[in-house]
């Protein structure tokens, strides 16, 4: 062989190699939309534009999260408790629940009267109590954003790769703060939810952030893949400040039931279990095509996450300059999540520690140690 | 055999390497490449390909261990601090320790001192129950009560306690007026005790007071308790440690090393900054690689500590880098302290290996260069066990026989040679001699050539010969025409055009150069199209151009493209055919008219447009026309591709070529479908126009003749009916007379019908509900039907009002019904219907007579045998019948079209042979409401006699005249006669007459009634008139509809009705019974 055909030999096997790099690249290529994410008018969403939400001087309408452990146990025990019905239907009222996929929905039908009370993050709740008089009286749970990578041992080695993560979330402040913590710079790839397991599944994104189930179930499907970095997070039960104001009795009830279901929930295995496989009904409501939850992951991963989470007791701490909330507060105004004018001391001052205190501290005219919850009824 | 000679000895060429130090060298140099690469691969990995080294997996496994272990003194910490919340919750909940705490809180608060509580039995129970728990739980070391209110600690475990404030007071108040049970906070090492962590529980006031009864506080040891706890587990070698820090950085727990100055941190007070600290107070869990607070390198592992949200601390787990690497560099050398020994001894192999290889090699490389110095008689013997070695050796014995056996025969092959050389020298003097005889050949081709050809050096640009052709498009001769350059016969401007186009030819990437415009030797420019090629001659490159004038063609075709311009933006539609008929060519007007694009029509037939409209003999009649050269005209309805149709006059004419032979055929096709329609809608317009016309005539004809034969009318009937009252009952010629009177009412009948259609009658419109007139006579309708006719009714709700005559309407009603009753012999359906509906202005304009705007549509529909065209134009007319004679009279239709036309309203008859019949009629929606019908009262009136009352009656008819006073006279009246208007104003005036009533006909030679009525009123005011009248035209009445108090009769009338009428007038004068 020749000079001059060593050299084609060899130029043949770059560009051999260059066209498969280049088809690699091209493959990898991660899809940036997700079919329910683009949807800024949400009156035309596929799944919300078949709400039809009752008027609101007779019917207490919550927002709920069915994927979202834990949180969606207590408020698939709320829609089960009858303790609640006869409350609410003692002053004329009744209740009713719309499942949503994240946060900001909520609010969204919240700043439109069409929801009263709301069950969310933390940066939805301070969204919302920058945009109508809030009351938030109470968290649902404490818990952690994991941050999951492939072929990463620390949140530093994520540096230039695609991270996906859910916008406007909670886990979006996470992921951000975190980045900039440690000096990190990614490409981040917006998701929904359901879309991130089927991304990190495909390879299409190196890493996301993510919360319980969608954690474990990364995990369980991605063997190479694990946590780097995991980031607090809390979320909150919130009133419409006009509704609590017109309707204070409902707001107790609700409190109540709330601390009810936390006490009912964390007394008995078969309550944690029943509480699950409620949650899991609600998630194939919402999604049908979404991949199903295993009833005994779902029942672990509410345990611990009910071990992290047995009060609902706003700490005052995180709301101290500084500190976990006026953190997140001011992350929200960097990112103009939230507007440049909005103050901190006014939302501070919708967070109420004192009506859940007194709700507490009586037990027995609050019936917190009392449960009567539909367990043979069907969803309605 | 001999050597061969040898003038110049051959060169020996000595390599630089023996081939033993060549395969040592390639095979060691391998191995140690081979080595190298595969220890740094071993070592590091291929980091872009995600292979991991070992100094990754040890940093993988160091990660991974570390993960494990903050994650589980995590979990222990977490465990732990809820056992001993559990601890102090079962205390709190003991309730002879609340009640004691009460007891005692409340003896404290009285003011009593220590010493005096200390003998109480509620303080010994509470002292004995903290001393035993602290002993029974060896983490606390203390286990205080505090009341809330005086801020000391009443009840300890530890007597030095007592009666001091808490440490760290302002925690323990935060506590206190918070709403948690829980507690926790850290304190600095401070007698009387050393560092520790507290943990606290409120005691709820059973009297339900905000205020904690008194707060539980134990006492835990950092060094000795806590410390030790999360340095248990896996060991992390001289620089690890593990720090517990606040949600403010503090630490809680001492520091393992020094700061960089040589202080020590404080417990409480120092504030770690470093990255890890920071993630961990904000809750934050991970692993990095980064600095302490030393500044120093370790790989930190940061959890969070939260408990209920009481406690938000930060753990760190940190190693030094160091440490950790120098770990796995040990590893690292190990290993490749085993990889040097192996690489050692393959190095030794390899040695040997090309001592072996290379030895046979130098027996016959010595071999060979004796032979290459002549000597043939070299043989080799090498004794060795490789069958390649073999066969070599034997292979190079072989050639040196050989060798030696060509060396004899190359002699005598030279000598072969040298005879083959000499005749090879004699053909090629031929063969230049067939070459000059070629040359000149072509150069005779080369003169002769229509095309021009040049020549011309290369370098200079010069020409150097060209043929006559050439010579005569420049307008050079051959002389002048060498030493021309090519620069010379081109425009200057578009030199460098044309020499980018040689090039390109030179090249090879262009064969022929079009439209290159050349320049003659008077200036003056042509196009030429021009061939070029590389030539050498005489040893030097040259160009060849072979040059095509294409003026003429250019303008042929500038012809052509005027022609075709012409043809695509032609108005009318153009085909073009083959001479089989298919299509070769269509332009875009063809292509908007038939909705076939080029693309689709190419290659068809034109009888993809056939409508079937033209039989078959249209289109062979066309074709033999065709065929035979001549041009067809004709009107064509095609179809679209959208299948609708639309008519074309269309000229098809064949196109010859040279030999008069048909090669095309061309259409020109006009579009003529609008322009039909627009003829056909006017044509349509016209013939409604001229029937509404001939209807007018008709009616105004009738109108004319009515006046004057209601006159004789009355006459008739009024002398008929005096003979009747004259002859006796039984008398022979009275039924002859009943026949006049009858046959003079059946006349009259006409006559009003003749009046009614010519739109004449008088009528006294007001608001009419359609619906209400139908229903009002339903039932005389069902009894004209009979049995065998379905009625059924599709009455609109909320129907507009229409502004008409009761009793017209009425008769309109009857009268169609009858028809279409007449035209249901055997039975059927009739509807009657009504609606609103909005007449638009096309509407409007399609139909004359009728006014944009809302009407009320009335239909009557019937299933009978229905009517042609011709018939239906028609049915208005007066005296047009189709039923037998007899049957009708022919006037029914027309009356109903009179009274509507008289009502400004519309009627239209649609109807199809076997298909039953519609009329529908279209009257204008009333705009003024319906007015109450004022309350009659129905009660009699008692008869009273004639009194002689004076009647003066004005009639130009003497017959007439003469008849109505006779009958009057015969009533009673006093009647004076005059024969126009003039006599009875001069009766009036001139001989004082003073009538009460006045009859007048209407119209009258001289002045008319109307006109006479204002005379006498103006002398008389209180005179009455009754207008009496055949025919009033519009003298006392504007198309039909009477003046405002105008009183009137029509003719003919009989006497029973004129005396009736009269009688009105003065019965109105009578004073009523009781009044």
């Amino acid at each position: 062989m020749n000079r001059s055909q060593s050299l084609l030999v060899v130029t043949f096997i770059l560009c051999i190699t260059a066209g498969f790099a280049l088809f690699v690249m091209t493959s990898l290529e991660p899809e940036t939309k997700s079919p329910l994410l683009t949807y800024e008018d949400l009156s035309s969403h596929p799944i919300y534009s078949t709400y039809r939400f009752s008027p609101g001087d007779k019917t207490v309408r919550i927002g709920i999260q069915p994927f979202w452990v834990y949180g969606a146990n207590i408020a698939e025990a709320l829609r089960h408790d009858r303790l609640l019905a006869a409350e609410l239907e003692a002053i004329g009222m009744q209740v009713e629940f719309h499942s949503f996929l994240k946060g900001p929905d909520i609010n969204y039908f919240m700043t439109r009267d069409q929801l009263d009370v709301g069950m969310s993050g933390y940066l939805p709740t301070l969204k919302m109590t920058t945009l109508k008089n809030t009351l938030v009286p109470a968290t649902i749970d404490r818990n952690y954003f994991d941050i999951i990578a492939r072929n990463s041992l620390t949140i530093r080695d994520l540096e230039g790769k695609k991270i996906g993560f859910t916008p406007g979330s909670d886990a979006h402040h996470a992921l951000v703060e975190a980045l900039e913590l440690t000096g990190t710079t990614a490409r981040l790839i917006p998701l929904n939810i359901d879309a991130i397991v089927k991304a990190m599944g495909d390879g299409q994104i190196d890493a996301c952030v993510s919360w319980e189930p969608i954690t474990s179930q990364l995990l369980s499907e991605n063997w190479d893949a694990h946590v780097v970095y995991r980031s607090r997070w809390i979320t909150f039960l919130y009133f419409r400040g006009d509704f609590a104001e017109t309707h204070p009795r409902a707001v107790h009830s609700l409190m109540a039931a709330q601390a009810r279901a936390i006490r009912w929930i964390n007394s008995d295995s078969d309550n944690l279990a029943l509480s699950s496989s409620w949650a899991i009904d609600a998630c194939r409501q919402l999604l049908p095509d979404s991949p199903p939850f295993s009833l005994p992951y779902f029942i672990k991963w509410s345990r611990q996450a009910g071990t992290l989470s047995n009060t609902s007791r706003i700490f005052t701490a995180d709301l101290d300059d500084g500190q976990f909330l006026h953190n997140a507060f001011t992350f929200m105004q960097k990112q103009e999540l939230i507007s440049a004018d909005a103050q901190w001391q006014k939302t501070r001052a919708m967070f109420d520690t004192q009506q859940l205190a007194s709700i507490l501290e009586n037990p027995d005219e609050w019936r917190l140690n009392t449960f009567d919850y539909a367990v043979e009824e069907q969803r309605p | 055999m001999s050597a061969p000679p040898a003038n110049h000895p051959p060169e020996v060429l000595k390599g630089r390497y023996s081939l033993r130090s060549w395969l040592f060298m390639v095979f060691g140099g391998f191995l140690i490449v081979m080595f190298v690469t595969i220890s740094l691969i071993r070592s590091f990995g291929i980091p872009w390909i995600g292979l991991n080294g070992s100094y990754q997996d040890i940093q993988a496994h160091t990660v991974e261990e570390f993960n494990l272990l903050a994650d589980l003194k995590k979990e222990h910490l977490q465990l732990w601090l809820r056992e001993r919340r559990s601890d102090l919750d079962l205390l709190a909940k003991n309730q002879d320790m609340v009640q004691a705490v009460g007891i005692i809180n409340q003896a404290h608060r009285m003011g009593m001192e220590l010493a005096e509580l200390l003998p109480l039995a509620e303080y010994r129970l509470l002292e004995s129950r903290l001393r035993a728990t602290v002993s029974q739980y060896p983490s606390l070391t203390a286990l205080h009560l505090i009341d809330p209110v005086s801020m000391m600690i009443v009840v300890s475990s530890s007597p030095k306690f007592l009666q001091r404030p808490p440490a760290n007071e302002a925690k323990f108040v935060r506590f206190v007026h918070s709403t948690r049970p829980n507690g926790s906070w850290f304190v600095a090492g401070n007698e009387p005790d050393s560092s520790h962590m507290k943990l606290a529980r409120r005691l709820k006031d059973p009297a339900g007071g905000t205020m904690p009864l008194a707060v539980l506080v134990s006492q835990v040891n950092i060094e000795e308790i806590l410390l030790p706890m999360l340095h248990t587990g896996r060991g992390l070698g001289t620089t690890g440690e593990v720090i517990l820090v606040n949600h403010n950085q503090q630490i809680l727990t001492p520091l393992k090393h020094m700061l960089s100055a040589g202080k020590v941190a404080q417990v409480g007070d120092y504030r770690i900054e470093d990255l890890s600290a920071t993630l961990a107070s904000r809750g934050k869990e991970g692993l990095l690689f980064t600095d302490d607070y030393r500044g120093v390198p370790v790989l930190a592992c940061f959890r969070h500590i939260d408990i209920d949200g009481d406690v938000g601390w930060g753990m760190i787990v940190k190693q030094d880098m160091a440490e950790i690497d120098a770990l796995a560099w040990q590893r690292l050398r190990m290993s490749s302290l085993v990889g040097l020994a192996g690489l050692f001894f393959a190095l030794v192999g390899s040695a040997l290996f090309a001592r072996y290889l290379a030895n046979p090699i130098r027996s016959l490389t010595e071999a060979a260069t004796r032979l290459s110095k002549g000597d043939f008689s070299q043989r080799v013997q090498i004794r060795t066990n490789y069958r390649e070695v073999v066969e070599l050796s034997t292979a190079f014995n072989s050639m040196t026989e050989r060798l030696s056996n060509w060396d004899t025969a190359l002699h005598h092959e030279i000598a072969i040679k040298t005879r083959q050389l000499t005749d090879e020298l004699n053909f090629r003097k031929g063969v230049e001699e067939a070459l000059k005889e070629s040359e000149q050949t072509l150069t005779t081709i080369f003169d002769a050539a229509n095309d021009g050809i040049l020549v011309a050096d290369a370098e200079t640009l010069r020409l150097t010969r060209g043929n006559k052709a050439i010579c005569e498009m420049l307008g050079y001769s051959e002389e002048e025409l060498e030493g021309v350059s090519v620069n010379d016969i081109h425009p200057p401007e578009d030199l460098p055009h044309v020499i980018a186009v040689f090039e390109k030819q030179l090249r090879g990437e262009l064969t022929l150069a079009r439209d290159i415009p050349v320049q003659r030797k008077d200036g003056s420019h042509f196009l030429a199209d021009i061939s070029s090629s590389p030539l050498l001659l005489f040893g030097r490159p040259h160009l060849l151009g072979l040059f095509r004038d294409i003026s003429e063609q250019k303008r042929a075709e500038a012809e052509r493209d005027r022609l075709m311009m012409a043809i695509e933006q032609s108005g009318e539609a153009i085909i073009v055919t083959d001479a089989q008929g298919n299509i070769e060519y269509v332009n875009p007007m063809f292509e908007t008219v038939s909705g076939y694009n080029r693309k689709e029509a190419m290659g068809q037939n034109p009888r993809i447009l056939r409508s079937g409209h033209q039989d078959e003999s249209f289109y062979r009649e066309m074709w033999e026309t065709l065929v035979c050269g001549l041009t067809w005209k004709g009107r064509i309805v095609n179809k679209r591709k959208d299948g609708s149709l639309y008519t074309e006059d269309t000229t098809i004419s064949p196109v010859f070529d040279s030999t008069n032979k048909i090669i095309n055929y061309m259409a020109l096709k006009r579009d003529v479908t609008e322009h039909l329609l627009v003829a056909k809608e006017k044509a349509n317009l016209e013939a409604q126009l001229r029937q509404v016309q001939k209807m007018d005539s008709i009616g105004q004809l009738a109108g004319g003749v009515a006046h004057d034969f209601n006159n004789m009318l009355g006459v008739i009937l009024g002398y008929g009916e005096i003979i009747l009252s004259e002859l006796p009952p039984g008398a022979p010629l009275r039924e002859d007379v009943m026949a006049i009177v009858d046959a003079g009412r059946r006349s009259a009948a006409l006559t009003r019908q003749l009046l009614a259609f010519s739109r004449k009658q008088t009528m006294q419109p007001e608001i009419l509900d359609l619906n209400a007139v139908v229903l009002d006579i339903e039932s005389m309708l069902c009894r004209l039907m009979g049995e065998d006719i379905e009625l059924e009714k599709q009455l609109k709700a909320g129907l507009f009002r229409v502004k008409a005559d009761l009793s017209q309407i009425e008769q309109v009603i009857v009268n169609l019904v009858v028809n279409s009753r007449d035209a249901m012999p055997d039975g059927g359906k009739l509807i009657i219907a009504t609606d609103n509906v909005t007449v638009n202005k096309a509407f409007a304009r399609n139909h004359p007579g009728v006014q944009p705007g809302e009407h009320v549509l009335f239909s009557v529909t019937d299933t009978g045998h229905g009517m042609d065209e011709e018939t239906a134009s028609r049915v208005f007319e007066p005296f047009f019948t189709t039923k037998v004679l007899g049957k009708g009279t022919g006037l029914g239709l027309a009356t109903v079209y009179g009274i509507v036309r008289q009502s400004d309203g519309t009627i239209w008859a649609s109807s199809q042979p076997g298909m039953g019949t519609t009329f529908s009629i279209y009257l204008p929606k009333a705009t003024e409401k319906a007015s109450a019908k004022p309350v009659t009262d129905e009660t009699p009136k008692p008869k009273q006699g004639v009194r002689g009352e004076n009647i003066l009656i004005v009639e130009d008819e003497k017959t007439l005249r003469d008849l109505l006073r006779v009958s009057l006279s015969k009533i009673g009246y006093t009647i004076t006669e005059a024969a126009d208007g003039n006599e009875a104003i001069r009766l009036i005036k001139e001989k004082g007459l003073k009538p009460d009533l006045v009859i007048s006909d209407v119209i009258m030679p001289g002045i008319s009634g109307s006109q006479l009525a204002q005379h006498i009123r103006e002398i008389h005011p209180d005179t009455k008139v009754l207008y009496m009248s055949g025919y009033t035209g519009d003298t006392i009445a504007h198309h039909g509809v009477l003046d405002e108090d105008v009183h009137f009769i029509q003719k003919p009338f009989t006497l029973k009705q004129l005396a009736a009428k009269v009688r009105e007038f003065f019965v109105a004068d009578e004073p009523t019974a009781g009044s």
